[in-house]
């Protein structure tokens, strides 16, 4: 399927580059990998909390992904870990070269591209937290912001090493009132709870 | 001019492309004895002779990027590693009179402090990754990796993954954790 997309892309791109000709087209954009209005508002929600004029109730959405509709069919949280915060900014091109641990590629995916850290609140899990709960990329989780109980909804969108907790994307930290540099540093050592649903991907997320 | 132009363009356009490929094959590795294979498609299964699934090890390979795995000499026990981009698991399934069961290696496993102690580095652990090594008998198999902390710090490291033949406790995936365990961990 991904190769048949991506073949496609390839061959819509040669076409749009052959129809060219001497002129520069505008992109016409409506490919699977294009982002949505949608999207782009939601970036935007989040770069309003960046710049701290946006607060979050308690498990607000707020981000790319929002809340899931129904929490009923939760049930008990799968996978539940307390540590210090850490800020994964993969998938944001506008972190390269500003954080050392930066990587391009996030192992989940939004219409075939890198879930963008600074537009969707998600949180990261290791092989072994994944396989031993059951939990899945996609899946729900509840992040809370120990010292001020603020807290969101995420996704686990991201793969990490063994071991690793508390690892949670730009978007994520801005919605539970954590702030970092633009070296991924957090301020301070604040400490939260990742709660993860597993079987909850095919639920679908919305507004409050 | 044109077509150059849009021949270079494409040339330089598809390789950046690649990346979004799903480098992950499809693949089936045979027991030695034949009598099972281990099934590598959209899930990671342990297959009988007939194609019926015996177990299922993995059943979402959705980020994964690439699996390792190798079947023991004596058929009776098969280690997986299932890779991503910033970090791998170790999964096996071993068979014993009531059929066939999945292990899983504990993430509290690998001491990653006392190797990055080991080799003068500290940071923040960013990624990490393994491979398979040979088998040293039909219970114990050496597993090489790679720590990578902050500041591009590497720690290649190795182990001897063995089965214990202890039980394990079950948990919420299914897995039996403790029944596989990696000891002799060091620094490469």
């Amino acid at each position: 399927m991904r190769s048949v997309l991506t073949g496609s892309f390839v061959v819509l791109l040669i076409a749009g580059i052959s129809g060219c000709d001497d002129s520069i087209s505008s992109p016409s954009g409506g490919t699977s990998d294009t982002p949505t209005q949608n999207d782009l508002m939601q970036g935007q929600q989040i770069g309003n909390a960046v710049s701290g004029n946006q607060t979050f109730g308690n498990a607000n959405g707020g981000s790319g992904f929002g809340s899931p509709q129904d929490t009923i069919q939760f049930g008990a949280a799968s996978f539940t870990a307390d540590s210090f915060a850490k800020i994964d900014t993969d998938g944001d091109p506008s972190e390269q070269g500003y954080d050392q641990t930066w990587n391009a590629q996030t192992s989940g995916q939004i219409d075939g591209q890198p879930v963008n850290s600074a537009n969707y609140a998600y949180v990261v899990m290791s092989q072994g937290q994944m396989a031993a709960s059951g939990a899945q990329i996609g899946d729900w989780a509840l992040v809370t912001n120990n010292e001020t109980g603020q807290s969101m909804w995420a996704r686990v969108e991201d793969v990490g090493p063994p071991g690793g907790t508390g690892e949670i994307s730009e978007a994520c930290a801005t919605g539970v009132g954590i702030q970092f540099q633009r070296n991924s540093n957090t301020v301070g050592n604040p400490s939260v709870t990742v709660q993860v649903y597993s079987g909850s991907k095919s639920i679908s997320g919305g507004s409050n | 001019m044109k077509i150059s132009l849009i021949s270079v363009m494409t040339a330089a356009l598809i390789p950046n492309f690649a990346w979004s490929e799903n480098t992950l094959e499809p693949k089936q590795l045979p027991a030695p004895d034949g009598s099972y294979t281990l099934d590598i498609s959209d899930e990671v299964r342990v297959v009988n002779s007939g194609g019926s699934a015996s177990l299922t090890l993995a059943s979402n390979l959705e980020g994964v990027q690439h699996v390792d795995a190798k079947w023991s000499p004596d058929s009776r026990r098969v280690v997986v590693v299932i890779s991503y981009t910033r970090g791998s698991g170790v999964e096996a399934a071993y068979l014993d009179g009531s059929g066939w069961h999945k292990a899983l290696l504990s993430d509290t496993d690998l001491p990653t402090d006392e190797l990055a102690r080991q080799a003068g580095v500290s940071g923040r652990l960013v990624s990490q990754s393994c491979g398979l090594g040979d088998w040293l008998d039909s219970r114990r198999i050496s597993v090489t990796g790679e720590l990578i902390l902050s500041g591009q710090k590497k720690v290649p490291y190795g182990y001897t993954l063995v089965f214990t033949g202890e039980p394990g406790h079950l948990d919420r995936g299914g897995f039996e954790e403790g029944v596989i365990k990696g000891i002799e961990y060091h620094v490469r």
